[in-house]
Formats: structure tokens, C-alpha cells, sequence
């Protein structure tokens, strides 16, 4: 079996018994453990210091972000930015939010196909890299978000984590890894001709990111 | 893996003199390079995070049997199954058989180096199905039926102007009548084609940039966004990756993540990093039902426990690259291997031969800013001495050099007659006929190859120990 | 300047400096002994092993180095005007030597006791040069040295004590192309990358380019001479040794 030739190689080569329990005690401790390694200084950020280190990284990461006292304040900026005649296709979690916006602008989203705006929520964000976590699970799909040609993603200002070892943290304390987590930090792009920037390579070409909450 | 290395010689050459692929190189050195200095710049903890990586891998190393099972188990419990591949022949048989297994016809492709290795697209398309790649650099050379010659950016070789043709060539037959130029616009239409095909794929093959052992989690970092639509869309996902890649927790994977775009380009990360557990869940509202990973051997066990362990650790950032003078020289279609540069140098003898390979170590001055920037701390000039070593071992090497060598050391060994040899070689060289104002410009034989391209000094009127010994010094 | 107490240091002379450029031996000792310290030089030397190690001939290279370590562990210091050879005796012969049980300890002592010449000076000798007259200048950071024994600041510190304004090349740690035996085995390669270094050299405007390896010296000055480019090329011992009134003038 290839399995059993390929384990066997490995610990002939390493000089290694399969069945040493010393060896398995170090690496399931490891793993129980999920000690966290170095994190830089701009990932353990609290209050405003977090917060300006989410918005200043996502910005330079081509996202556009505005921090909103509320849900109605959302509702306002969005409107603002969707062009003239394109409508909104909302993920189940954005509407459970209770967000009102004219009903000729939504239109439901037909799974596997290409739509112009989407407006979904998220599972938290990320001070340290700016960017936000989008998860599948019953009230987003990840593909309506990455179908997009604009992706509009609400974002709780308490939801604004300082690192990804902190989204680690809520994710076992929320019973584990969803099927896809994703950590999304500004619109798709690519350097692929000519090592040139371009956004809209395959993802969204507009990420913009709403916190709600306002500081100060 | 397949390889045309020995063709080196002759596909450098061609390289020094292609205009196109100098002046793409430049903008590689200039954007990648100087992008990663600046990152660095920014991050003073970069330098600990290295030492944290490289203690990582090698801890994984030393344990990997165990911790591939524990990635294997947690795959299987989340409704995943694993499939092994001791070789390229065992890997693209697994691949094809799950394809046909859901009697698939079209499939995208997001970019994996290990799938350039086991050559699985033209495998797959032999047998009938359609595979595309969406990367859009893996896109545009798979148009061109070329191989990449970056292991991040693969058509970096390309101008602009080159991509436009191949778009109007290929894109026709699908109904875009015009020729674009502008690079925005390439990319726009490209977006197009490909969302076509996203939407109408049976199935998506990916590779890893890691594997999670506590989760048997897949961690995929892309700036497109195409790993999303290639592996979310269809019902089907295949997962093919190396072995070496797996890492023990979350929170290693976390320093990883740090490391990897920053070392390929300044960036703090990529725009999006997709951590993928299993298959479509109850209640998910997209995902595909089938899920499944292929853990590939081809070669990488053997390299556990001796000389080139080390290697194991490679993220594939392409740093190395990115900073190799030869590499930035020849580009890397000249390497004749679909890994290149300093880890390629070091890598392909390995999964391929070392005889078909044996220019890629020696072409390298062993400057070592390979090593100096590998964010895992891989010692690539110690690792490329070491094919030179087994090179002379199995004289792979000419005779000549062999010989060469092992008589300059006995000379080292027998001072009073290198000391005669010296000062005969000091008259011969300061009498030499082809010179002139004290430069000698055409020297015979191998010292040939010195003066091809560039004069000699002629050496000063005695040697330094006849210099020594006339002014009185006395030798103890 | 004079240390308080003269010590004693031995040269190793390298086989390029011996054959090719022996001045730039003659302008180490002076340096070292107007820094206050006496000079010998061991009889038995040719090469450091460096074209053994890098050429898969490891079993000469640790020969070699058993040589070297038998003929220089008999003085406190070793001095060496180029940082390939010092990396190889400090850097690559305690890893060649460890299986050696006689030699292990050895090889690291020696180690212990091994400079680069510029390394020597500012961090041994605590060396100040005196003022030299030298104008448009640049300088090249020689590979080996660099990335084995950390050489950048060392030569830049004694050359701006010397009154040497630096103008940097662009790119000061890219390679130069020598390589040893790689700048004859792969010719085009290599001469791609001196020409690379010598754009570099000609776009700062400086008339003298300064290193501390003579194998990167020939190779570039040789490339600067076959295109007709008139800068000169200098180990920086040379250019400090003109500042020492009993040494004589560095000519061409």
C-alpha cells in the first residue's frame, strides 16, 4: 500500500519506530496546546490603536473604508456608492441585520452566477493585515461574494480582532474550522503581465468595508 | 519530474540574447527585490519570525510520518479522503480516475507548482477533459503552451505586447474580435473568459501552500481570487500537494502567512488567504460534496535524513529567485526545470537526475543572498556544494576539473614546488605577448574563457614571496 | 596610532596576492605595523582550500585546512587582506574539521584568532588611519566577506576616518560575477553580471573603486579595462597605505 511504503520511508530515513509514543505525545501536546509564536507589535493593538491599524492597512490595500455610527449609516454610504441602475444582491446574515434599503435596488442572488454588488457581513476582521474574514456557513455564501464585481461587507467595530491568532481563538471557541474561512485584505488584483498591479483580476474589484460603531 | 537541464548551456546563451526576457527580468528585480526590502523594512520582528518558521518545519520534519497521519485523520473526519502518491505516475492516476469517477468534462485549475512537477494538465487533457488554468499567469502560458519560469509569477518572461497576441489568437474562436494593448483591459477580458469557465467546471484541482495537521485544514494564498471560484463552484475539489507542506497548528500557520508574500514581494499578505476544511457541510449554501487530497511523495522522503533535509522547508516564496544574479541573468526557462533559481538548483537534481541536472548547482557563484533572504533559513550554498561534491563522486563533472583540483591541492601540500611552479608562471605571465599597457587580452584554454570577455592584469615583476624574500624578509 | 603593547600577527597572504597583486600584501603589513603590530609570515602557505570546497573536492578541502591550522595555530592572530579567505579559514573550517576529533578544537581556536584585514584594524587594533587624498570613489561589497563574516561597515569606517567620501553604488551587494572557477565555466553568465556591476560603477561618477578581494578586483577591473572604461580599481589596503609617509605611492 502506498501509504504504508511511504510512512515506512519516512521513518527509515528519520531512524524512527512507528509505533514510539514518545514522539506522538510531543506532537499531539503541540497541537493541543496551539501555543501561539512571535507576533509583531502591530498585531497586539488595543482600542484606537487597533482600529487605526485595521482602516490604515486595509486602505492601503485598495479597500474603502468607512466607519458609520450605525446600521442607517451604512444603509447611506452604500446608496452613495452603488452606481446609478446596478442593483444589490444581499447574503442571508446582511439581511438578518434588520438593513432597509429600497426594495427596486435588491435582487436575489441566482447561485453560480455573476452578479455586479453583493452585500454580506462578516465573521470578524484583522487589525494587524487589514483585512476581514468571510466564512461559509448557513447565512453567507462565499461564492455570492466572490462573484461580485463589488463586494460591500459590514463590520462590527467590536468585531475588529487584533491578529489572526485571536481569530483562532473565537474559531474553536465557535465549534471549529467552517468548510472555507477566509481571510480577504482588499480587492482582487494581480502582477502577472508585465509585474504591473491590476485589480478585478478574478474576486471583486471594489472591496467596501463598513465599521459599524463609530470611535470617538 | 521532467526535465530539459542539460540543455543549459545552449538555453542560457539564448536567454543573454533574448531583449524581450532581459527587459522583463529587470522589471522582476526592480519590483520584487526592492519590494521586499521595503517590507522587510516595516516589520522589525521579520528577522524572529524566520527563526520561528525554520524551527516549525524542522520540528515538523522530525515528526512527519505522525503529523501526516493526523492531517490525514482530521481530512477523513471532516468527510474528506485522502489519497497517497509515492510517484508523478501514481499522482495523475489517482487524479484522473476521481475526475472520471464523477464522469467529469471541464475543469479549472488554480496554480500549484506541484502540478507543473507531475505535468498533470496534459495528462488530464489526453484523456479527454478539458483543464484550464485560471491563475492568470498560468493561464496565459498554458495558451502558449510554454512552462512557468517564475514559481510565483509564471509569465513574467512575457511582455505585454506578447500577451496581447496570444489573447487575440486564442480568444477569437469565443468571440472577442479585438486586439487589446492595454493591460487593464487584458486582464478584463481575461476575467471574463475565465468566469465562463469557473461557472461550467465539474470539477477544480488546487494545490497548498500548507496543510494544517490539527484541522486538516488547506491554506491557499492567491491575489486573484481564483482559488475561491476553482474550488467552491464545482462539486468536486482535488487537493495536490507535496508532503513536506504540512505544518502542526493554526498559529503556525499564522507565522507562515506572515512570511510568505512578504518574502515574494514586500506585501504584508496576499489579498486573499483561504483556509478550506472538508467538503459542503449541511447548511452551507455553496461548496462541493467531494472533497479530496493527494499527498505526493515523489521523491521528498528520500531527501529526510540526509544532506538535503533542509530543503524540505521551502515555502516556494521564490525569494531566492527574486535575488539570484543567474537567475536574474538567464530567467528561468534556461534552468530547464519547472523550479528554477537557487531552489531549483537544489530541488530538481533531486526529483529528477543529477545527470541530466548537473549544470544547475555549478551555474552559481555561491554569493549566498539566496540564503540571506530565505524566510526558512535554508543554507541553499552549503546545499549546492553538495551536488558539487556528488558530482565528483559519481564524475559527473569533467575529468579535467577533477584532476585540476586534486593537483592544486597537492601543490597546497608541497610548498617548495608550487613556489617554483609560481615563479615560472609569474615570467611566463609578465613576458605574455597578447598584452598591452600591462593587460593581457587572450589567454589559451580553459583561461580562455576569463579573457572572452574581459582582460587580465598582468601580475607584478616577481612574486609576493621572491618580493618578500629581496627585501629582506625572512619567512617563519 | 600605536597600541600600547606590539603583538605579534601572522599574514596569510592568499595564492591571488601572492601570484597576481603582491602590493596589496606589502600595504597590509605596513597598515598593521604603523597600527602597532609586528608581521610574520608563515612559510608553508598556498591556499586557503576554497577552490577544493566549492569545487565538490571536500576531502582536499579538509586537507588543506588541516595544513593551514597546523601552520597558523602557532600565533595569536591571522590577518588576511580578503574576506574569502578569511570566511573559508573562519567560517568553513570549523564545519570542514568537526568530524575530526583533533581537529575540531583546533579548527575553532583558530577561528577564534582569524581576521579580515579590516576587521582587524577597527576591531582589534581600534586602528584610526591617517588622511589620504582620494576623490569619486565607490566601493564594492565582495560576496564571501560579506554574507560569512559580516564585512560592510569595517572597510567604510577606516575609509572615512581616511577622509574617503564614498559615493554608494546602487546596488553594493550584488555579486560581481568572479565566482572563482564559475566566471570560466560559465563565461556569459558572468560577464552578464560584471557588466551589471560595471553600469553601477560608471553611474556613480567615481573614478576609483574600492573592494577587499582581488579575485572580485581583476574581474572587474578587467571587464572596466576591455571596454576602455578609465576607473581605476583598488583593495582598500592600497588606498589607506598612501597615507602612511614610509610606504611608497600606489602607482596606475
Amino acid at each position: 500500500m502506498t501509504k504504508q511504503s511511504i510512512m515506512a520511508t519516512i521513518r527509515q530515513r528519520l531512524g524512527v519506530a512507528g509505533d514510539d509514543q514518545t514522539r506522538q505525545q510531543t506532537i499531539d501536546s503541540r497541537m493541543a496546546l496551539h501555543a501561539k509564536n512571535t507576533r509583531p507589535a502591530i498585531g497586539v493593538l488595543d482600542g484606537a490603536a487597533r482600529l487605526d491599524q485595521f482602516a490604515c492597512s486595509a486602505k492601503r490595500k485598495g479597500a474603502s473604508v468607512t466607519q458609520v455610527n450605525d446600521i442607517a449609516a451604512a444603509t447611506a454610504v452604500i446608496l452613495a456608492t452603488l452606481p446609478a441602475g446596478s442593483r444589490l444582491c444581499l447574503t442571508s446574515a446582511a439581511s438578518a441585520t434588520g438593513i432597509e434599503l429600497p426594495v427596486e435596488l435588491i435582487e436575489v442572488w441566482n447561485p453560480k452566477t455573476s452578479l455586479e454588488n453583493s452585500l454580506s457581513t462578516c465573521f470578524c476582521g484583522v487589525a494587524e493585515t487589514g483585512s476581514l474574514v468571510v466564512r461559509s456557513d448557513a447565512g453567507n455564501s462565499i461564492t455570492q461574494n466572490f462573484l461580485a464585481d463589488r463586494h460591500f461587507v459590514l463590520l462590527p467595530e467590536l468585531d475588529i480582532l487584533d491578529s489572526m491568532e485571536s481569530v483562532w481563538s473565537r474559531v474553536r471557541e465557535q465549534g471549529g474550522m467552517p468548510r472555507d474561512l477566509t481571510l480577504v485584505s482588499g480587492p482582487s488584483s494581480t502582477g502577472d503581465i508585465e509585474m504591473r498591479m491590476e485589480t478585478g483580476a478574478h474576486g471583486p474589484r471594489e472591496l467596501h468595508i463598513l465599521i459599524l460603531g463609530g470611535y470617538g | 519530474m521532467d526535465v530539459t537541464s542539460q540543455n543549459f548551456i545552449p538555453l542560457t546563451e539564448a536567454a543573454l540574447d533574448d531583449d524581450n526576457l532581459q527587459e522583463a527580468l529587470k522589471q522582476l528585480s526592480g519590483r520584487l527585490a526592492a519590494g521586499r526590502t521595503a517590507g522587510v523594512a516595516e516589520l522589525p520582528e521579520f528577522d524572529q519570525l524566520r527563526v520561528d518558521a525554520r524551527d516549525i518545519k524542522n520540528h515538523v520534519l522530525q515528526h512527519l510520518d505522525l503529523y501526516l497521519d493526523a492531517f490525514a485523520r482530521q481530512v477523513e473526519r471532516q468527510g474528506g479522503t485522502v489519497h497517497w502518491a509515492s510517484d508523478e505516475d501514481e499522482a495523475r492516476q489517482i487524479v484522473l480516475d476521481l475526475c472520471q469517477s464523477v464522469n467529469a468534462k471541464r475543469v479549472t485549475k488554480s496554480k500549484s507548482m506541484v502540478t507543473e512537477e507531475i505535468n498533470l494538465v496534459p495528462f488530464l487533457e489526453s484523456h479527454g477533459l478539458e483543464t484550464v488554468e485560471t491563475d492568470l499567469g498560468e493561464y496565459i502560458i498554458q495558451l502558449r503552451g510554454e512552462k512557468p519560469s517564475h514559481i510565483v509569477a509564471p509569465a513574467v518572461h512575457l511582455s505585454k505586447e506578447q500577451v496581447s497576441e496570444t489573447f487575440f489568437e486564442h480568444h477569437r474562436k469565443l468571440g472577442y474580435n479585438e486586439k487589446i494593448t492595454d493591460r487593464g483591459a487584458l486582464v478584463a477580458e481575461a476575467r471574463q473568459v475565465l468566469r465562463a469557465k469557473f461557472l461550467a467546471a465539474d470539477v477544480g484541482i488546487s494545490g497548498a501552500n500548507f496543510l494544517v495537521a490539527e484541522t486538516g485544514t488547506i491554506v491557499l494564498v492567491t491575489n486573484e481570487g481564483n482559488a475561491e471560484l476553482t474550488t467552491a463552484l464545482p462539486n468536486t475539489h482535488i487537493v495536490v500537494t507535496g508532503i513536506e507542506k504540512i505544518v502542526p497548528t493554526l498559529e503556525d500557520v499564522s507565522t507562515f502567512v506572515r512570511i510568505l508574500a512578504r518574502s515574494a514581494l514586500g506585501a504584508d499578505i496576499s489579498a486573499y488567504t483561504s483556509f478550506i476544511t472538508g467538503p459542503k457541510r449541511a447548511g452551507d449554501p455553496d461548496g462541493p460534496e467531494n472533497f479530496h487530497v493527494v499527498l505526493l511523495d515523489n521523491g521528498r522522503s528520500e531527501m529526510l535524513g540526509g544532506d538535503f533535509q533542509d530543503m524540505l522547508r521551502c515555502i516556494r516564496c521564490s525569494a531566492c529567485l527574486n535575488h539570484c544574479p543567474v537567475y536574474l541573468s538567464v530567467g528561468g526557462h534556461a534552468y530547464g526545470s519547472v523550479y528554477p533559481g537557487p531552489m531549483g538548483a537544489v530541488l530538481t537534481p533531486q526529483l529528477a537526475t543529477l545527470d541530466a541536472s548537473k549544470h544547475l548547482a555549478n551555474a552559481s557563484s555561491l554569493c549566498g543572498r539566496c540564503e540571506a533572504v530565505c524566510p526558512v533559513m535554508i543554507p541553499l550554498p552549503q546545499l549546492l556544494r553538495q551536488w558539487r561534491n556528488k558530482e565528483s563522486e559519481q564524475k559527473l563533472n569533467p575529468m579535467g576539473m577533477r584532476w585540476g583540483l586534486k593537483l592544486w591541492a597537492w601543490l597546497g601540500r608541497h610548498h617548495t614546488v608550487y613556489s617554483l611552479l609560481a615563479v615560472a608562471a609569474n615570467q611566463v605571465l609578465k613576458r605574455w605577448p597578447r598584452q598591452a599597457n600591462g593587460f593581457i587580452h587572450k589567454l589559451p584554454a580553459l583561461a580562455g574563457a576569463w579573457t572572452q570577455h574581459r582582460n587580465l592584469r598582468q601580475p607584478e615583476q616577481g612574486t609576493f614571496s621572491q618580493q618578500y624574500r629581496k627585501a629582506g624578509g625572512r619567512r617563519v | 596610532m600605536r597600541s600600547a603593547e606590539p603583538n605579534t600577527v601572522a599574514l596569510f597572504v592568499t595564492c591571488l596576492i601572492e601570484n597576481m597583486k603582491p602590493a596589496i600584501a606589502f600595504d597590509t603589513i605596513a597598515l598593521l605595523e604603523d597600527a602597532g603590530y609586528t608581521v610574520v609570515v608563515p612559510a608553508n602557505q598556498v591556499c586557503c582550500g576554497q577552490p577544493n570546497l566549492n569545487g565538490g573536492d571536500r576531502d582536499n578541502a579538509i586537507a588543506t585546512a588541516q595544513r593551514v591550522v597546523d601552520e597558523f595555530l602557532r600565533f595569536d592572530y591571522v590577518v588576511i587582506p580578503s574576506g574569502s579567505c578569511g570566511g573559508m579559514l573562519k567560517h568553513h573550517y570549523p564545519e570542514l574539521l568537526a568530524d575530526n576529533s583533533d581537529y575540531r578544537d583546533k579548527s575553532t581556536r583558530l577561528a577564534e584568532r582569524v581576521f579580515e584585514l579590516s576587521q582587524f584594524l577597527t576591531e582589534v587594533a581600534d586602528y584610526t588611519p591617517s588622511v589620504v587624498n582620494c576623490e569619486a570613489v565607490t566601493y564594492h561589497d565582495a560576496c564571501a566577506g560579506l554574507r560569512e563574516l559580516d564585512i560592510k561597515s569595517a572597510p567604510r569606517q577606516l575609509l572615512n576616518q581616511a577622509g574617503v567620501a564614498i559615493s554608494e553604488l546602487q546596488e553594493t551587494e550584488s555579486c560581481c560575477g568572479f565566482g572563482g572557477t564559475f566566471c570560466v565555466k560559465y563565461p556569459d553568465i558572468s560577464a552578464a553580471m560584471t557588466e551589471r556591476k560595471v553600469q553601477d560603477v560608471l553611474s556613480t561618477g567615481a573614478n576609483t573603486l574600492v573592494m577587499g578581494d582581488l579575485g572580485c578586483m581583476l574581474n572587474i577591473e578587467g571587464k572596466l579595462h576591455r571596454d576602455g572604461h578609465g576607473v581605476r580599481v583598488l583593495h582598500y589596503a592600497e588606498l589607506l597605505a598612501t597615507g602612511i609617509s614610509t610606504r611608497t605611492k600606489v602607482d596606475n
